[in-house]
Formats: structure tokens, C-alpha cells, sequence
């Protein structure tokens, strides 16, 4: 009787649970400095540079977390998303939240969890068939960029590949940015021009194995992020 | 005082007699590899060997994994110091043999894999290798009246994913068990060593045991043993990025050696006598790890004592296994033909 009350119960219940949860949307979109939006094809220019025209942006996140006050009030667990920046169908991440939930940071990981890359083969956006992962050495690439650009009137193609889990060459990274609940459409832009100023930390064009530039590079990408306006 | 001297004679008459007591067996560790219900099926396992056997995982179909892993040499590539592969072109490193794969946590003399699962797709888009690309090998394979069936017989349907490729092919790698020789007959108390196989083994005991650590005959770990470098491998420091891990390789087992010539990262060295010759100098490049200093020299009647020993680590029954070879029937069946 009483195992029926229950099912009966989680019956009625699970429903409005589903109800009372929303979906907020959260999109990664490439720019250059404050605001300025990068689309496919689209070359860029300014005093710092003769041209650039990004080719590839794509990212995995996983530990997203919402907090409020210092406290975490919400975690989206092992869950990975993969982001292309370029690409309007895979640009965004959705997160379903409590209806009511209060926040004021949002955090992510970009990169892979180490505990995933040690764990032989895997499924979904985590697949190397998403051309995300390293073969002649195990590991994720956490985050690739591509891009051609002109600099002081040379041709450079950018290749930077950045990956590594372990130390001393570990280049996951935590993001975090102040944020107000109660939105559901948000939009997160990814400045390449402070990238290109890791450049100026003697980092090269070609980056495509854990090393001390690839560290160089997490440490700058962690600070590219910035709230866009709708 | 007599009270006292006769236990002093009892305790060291229990020694004595412990010392006379034959060496327990060696106890194999715990497997690293953990596999799934469905790797565990036996026709996963035979997905997997088809896979391992065919060459169109390679970008012309000329390639498989067993060009440089072939079974009646313990799965490595006899006679060649480095393999060739596809269009004859030449590789890196000495192919090394495969076996007890359910207790290595890293593959590659470079450790660059850290899990079986992950090994196949370094040769597959290695141009020197195989020169493929995973989607399209994906789609050759779904392409396949062969590898529809299989998969749908393993998987319950035929999408042909990399994570089931992968997870079959470690399916039948994972079988590649060497535990049949004379010195597993000699542990479990089935065989004697003759008495020259027993000196060596006191010799393997004292001068390689430290790397080559039964049962599995490695430690798994990364040693410089005092060869000459080559100009431009620097073996695990290529992965780690970490300048004291330059120079280092994996130390690979001991099992089966008889059949897995040459030998060293590079197969500089061909015969067996020629790896005793460099062990037994005592004499070793500065740069080798501690271990090799702590070996003395021996001489030719100790090479060949512990040579006689090394060859009680052959596994006729597992270099000769049906299960482990190519799989005439099924492709039969199918009417592929390589």
C-alpha cells in the first residue's frame, strides 16, 4: 500500500519538478577586443594587425557552475559540452536550471576532465571522431584555434592546439564571470585579440602538444571571456 | 646462558630451515584494464581480431595492424630493426610485441598512450604507418556487409561508432594472454628448471629483475639502459616535455623474447647474444638509469646461463594459439580476400 502511495506520489510530482525547471541558453561567439563580433569569413584588421581571418574556434567545457554569494547553488556534474564558436548550430550550451534558482557567478572548465582522458574510448562529443583528441599521444586538445593572419606584413598561420592534463603541462583552466539570474538567452564572447597578445610572450604560430606555450596560452584564454549584450 | 644459547641455535635453525623452503610463486598483479560486459562476449573478440587482421583500417588497404604485429613472432615484426608501412615507407621504432595488454597503463616505447582503448589510432593516421583518417575508416567499415553483421551481432545494431571499433578491438588485443611457459610451469610446481636455467634465473634475479620485474617481466616504467642515443628520438621525454625524461624508453617485458627480434627501441640490435653482450659489459653510458649501474659484468658462462633461463619465458602455445591468428573462416565467408 504504502509503495503504491509513493509511486503514485513521485507520479503527480515528477511532472511539476520538469515544470518548474527552465532552460537557459549560453553562447560562445568569437570577437575582437570589446564587442566586436567575428563571423565566419569575416577579416579583421586594426593598428595591432595587418589582417586576420579565423578559420576554427572550438572549445569543450565541462563543471559548469552557478554560485550565489560564494556558494554553489548549481552544477551541471560531469556532463561535457563541445562549442564551436563558428558554427551557428554548436555555438551554444543549454543548461536546465530550478525555475527559481538565485545566482550571481557563472564558472566553467574549459578543457576535459583528467579523469575522462585516461579512460580509453568514449562516445558523444567526447568521440575522436569530433577531431578533438591527439592520436599519436592520448589526450583531448582542449580548445583549437585556427586562423590566417598577416602581422607586420607577414603571412602567419595560426595552428594553436591546446591540450595537456598532466603537470607539469596540466592546461585545464577554471573561467569564472559575475552573472544575474532570472535571463535565459546569454551570450559569452571569446576576445582573439588578447590571444594574439600571448603572441608577445614569445608564444609560436604552432602550438599542437602540452608544453610551457600551450601553458602560456590557457592562462590568456582564461581571461578572454566577456559578457556580451544581447 | 645455555637457556639463552639454545634459543640463539632454535631461532637460527628456523632460518636455516626457511631458507630451504622452495620461493613461493610470483603473484601476477591486478589487471589495469577493466573490461565490459560486452568485450567479454566472444564475438566482440572476434569483431576485433577481424579488425586487428584487416588492412582497411589503412588508407590503400594494404596496412593492418598485423603487418607489424605478427602472431608466430609474439606480435612483433621480425627481422625488420623498424617497421615499414604504407607505400614501404619506414618508421620510427622497433614494432613492440604484444602481449598481457590487460596490465599495461601505457603503450608505445614513448608511453604516448595511456589506454589500450586509445593504441589503434596512432598507427591508423600515422602516415608512415597507415595513413588513414578515423571518419573514413569509419565509413569504410559501415560500408561493409562483414563488419554490418558483426556489428549488429555485438552491438544488437550495425552503426559502426569509434568507440565500438576501439572497445573490439581491445576486446581481442586483451586475449593476447602469455602465461603458458616453463617458467609459469616452474611457479605453479608443474616443472623443474634444469640447473643451468636456475643459475641464470639467480642471475636474472640479481641483474634485471629491478626492470624486468616478474611475472609480467617489466615494470612498466621508462629507463635509459645505456645504449648510444640516437640524433633525434628522445623517447618519453618527446611526451612529457621534461628534460630528465630524454633518453628514456619503456622497458619492455622479457616474455617470448625467443621470437620478438630484434631488440631496443630501435632494433639496432639483432640477436639475442648481442643484447647479453651490451648487459653483460657492466660498463654503461653515463646517462643510464641507476638500475643499470648496480649491474656487475658477466661472463660468457653467466650469458649463457642467463640466456638459458631467458628462453624458459617462450610461450610456444600462445606464439602458435588458432584464436590469436588471422581469420581465414570468417573472412572466408564473407568472401573477403587481402
Amino acid at each position: 500500500m504504502r509503495t503504491v502511495f509513493f509511486c503514485l506520489a513521485f507520479l503527480f510530482l515528477a511532472p511539476i519538478a520538469v515544470w518548474s525547471q527552465k532552460e537557459v541558453t549560453i553562447g560562445f561567439v568569437p570577437c575582437w577586443r570589446v564587442g566586436q563580433l567575428i563571423s565566419a569569413n569575416q577579416v579583421i584588421s586594426d593598428d595591432s594587425i595587418d589582417s586576420l581571418q579565423l578559420k576554427t574556434l572550438r572549445i569543450y567545457l565541462h563543471g559548469v557552475e552557478l554560485s550565489y554569494q560564494g556558494k554553489q547553488v548549481w552544477t551541471s556534474g560531469k556532463e561535457h559540452f563541445l562549442v564551436d564558436a563558428m558554427d551557428d548550430s554548436r555555438r551554444s550550451i543549454e543548461l536546465l536550471l530550478p525555475e527559481d534558482l538565485e545566482y550571481d557567478e557563472l564558472s566553467f572548465v574549459v578543457g576535459v576532465d583528467s579523469s575522462l582522458q585516461v579512460n580509453g574510448a568514449q562516445s558523444g562529443v567526447l568521440d575522436a571522431l569530433e577531431g578533438m583528441y591527439w592520436t599519436w599521444q592520448s589526450g583531448y586538445i582542449h580548445w583549437k584555434l585556427e586562423a590566417e593572419a598577416k602581422i607586420g606584413g607577414n603571412g602567419e598561420t595560426i595552428t594553436w592546439h591546446v591540450g595537456g592534463y598532466r603537470q607539469p603541462f596540466n592546461t585545464l583552466r577554471r573561467v569564472s564571470l559575475p552573472v544575474l539570474s532570472g535571463r535565459t538567452h546569454m551570450k559569452i564572447g571569446i576576445d582573439i585579440s588578447s590571444l594574439l597578445a600571448a603572441k608577445q610572450m614569445d608564444v609560436d604560430y604552432t602550438i599542437m602538444s602540452p608544453s610551457k606555450h600551450a601553458m602560456h596560452l590557457a592562462d590568456q584564454f582564461q581571461n578572454a571571456f566577456q559578457w556580451l549584450a544581447d | 646462558m645455555a637457556r639463552r644459547l639454545g634459543i640463539l641455535i632454535a631461532v637460527f635453525g628456523m632460518f636455516a630451515m626457511l631458507s630451504m623452503l622452495p620461493e613461493p610463486p610470483v603473484r601476477w598483479p591486478e589487471k589495469t584494464y577493466v573490461l565490459s560486459a560486452v568485450q567479454q562476449d566472444s564475438m566482440c573478440v572476434e569483431l576485433g581480431r577481424a579488425l586487428f587482421y584487416d588492412p582497411i583500417l589503412s588508407r590503400d588497404s594494404t596496412i593492418s595492424c598485423a603487418s607489424c604485429h605478427s602472431s608466430y613472432v609474439a606480435f612483433t615484426h621480425v627481422d625488420h630493426k623498424v617497421s615499414h608501412g604504407i607505400d614501404d615507407r619506414i618508421g620510427r621504432r622497433n614494432a613492440p610485441a604484444l602481449m598481457n595488454l590487460a596490465w599495461s597503463s601505457t603503450l608505445m616505447w614513448d608511453g604516448a598512450i595511456n589506454h589500450l582503448d586509445m593504441q589503434p589510432l596512432a598507427p591508423i593516421t600515422n602516415v608512415l604507418e597507415m595513413d588513414e583518417q578515423l571518419p573514413h575508416v569509419l565509413e569504410k567499415l559501415q560500408a561493409s556487409e562483414m563488419y554490418q553483421r558483426l556489428f549488429s551481432e555485438v552491438f544488437g545494431d550495425n552503426l559502426v561508432t569509434t568507440e565500438r571499433m576501439l572497445k573490439s578491438l581491445s576486446a581481442f588485443l586483451i586475449t593476447l594472454e602469455s602465461n603458458r611457459s616453463k617458467y609459469d610451469a616452474v611457479q605453479r610446481g608443474e616443472a623443474l628448471f634444469s640447473e643451468q636455467e636456475q643459475r641464470g634465473y639467480q642471475l636474472f634475479k640479481q641483474h634485471c629483475n629491478a626492470c624486468h620485474t616478474e611475472p609480467l617481466f617489466t615494470n612498466g616504467g621508462f629507463r635509459n639502459n645505456g645504449i648510444a642515443l640516437s640524433g633525434d628520438d628522445f623517447g618519453r621525454g618527446e611526451i612529457t616535455g621534461i628534460a630528465s625524461d630524454s633518453g628514456l624508453f619503456k622497458v619492455p617485458t622479457l616474455r617470448n623474447v625467443y621470437y620478438s627480434r630484434p631488440f631496443m627501441h630501435d632494433g639496432r640490435m639483432a640477436r639475442l647474444s648481442d643484447v647479453m653482450l651490451h648487459y653483460g659489459s657492466g660498463s654503461f653510458a653515463p646517462h643510464a638509469s641507476i638500475e643499470m649501474k648496480r649491474i656487475s659484468p658477466m661472463n660468457e658462462e653467466q650469458r649463457i646461463d642467463l640466456t638459458s633461463f631467458l628462453l624458459t619465458l617462450s610461450d610456444s602455445s600462445f606464439v602458435f594459439e588458432k584464436k590469436h591468428q588471422y581469420p581465414f573462416k570468417l573472412y572466408e565467408e564473407f568472401g573477403v580476400q587481402h
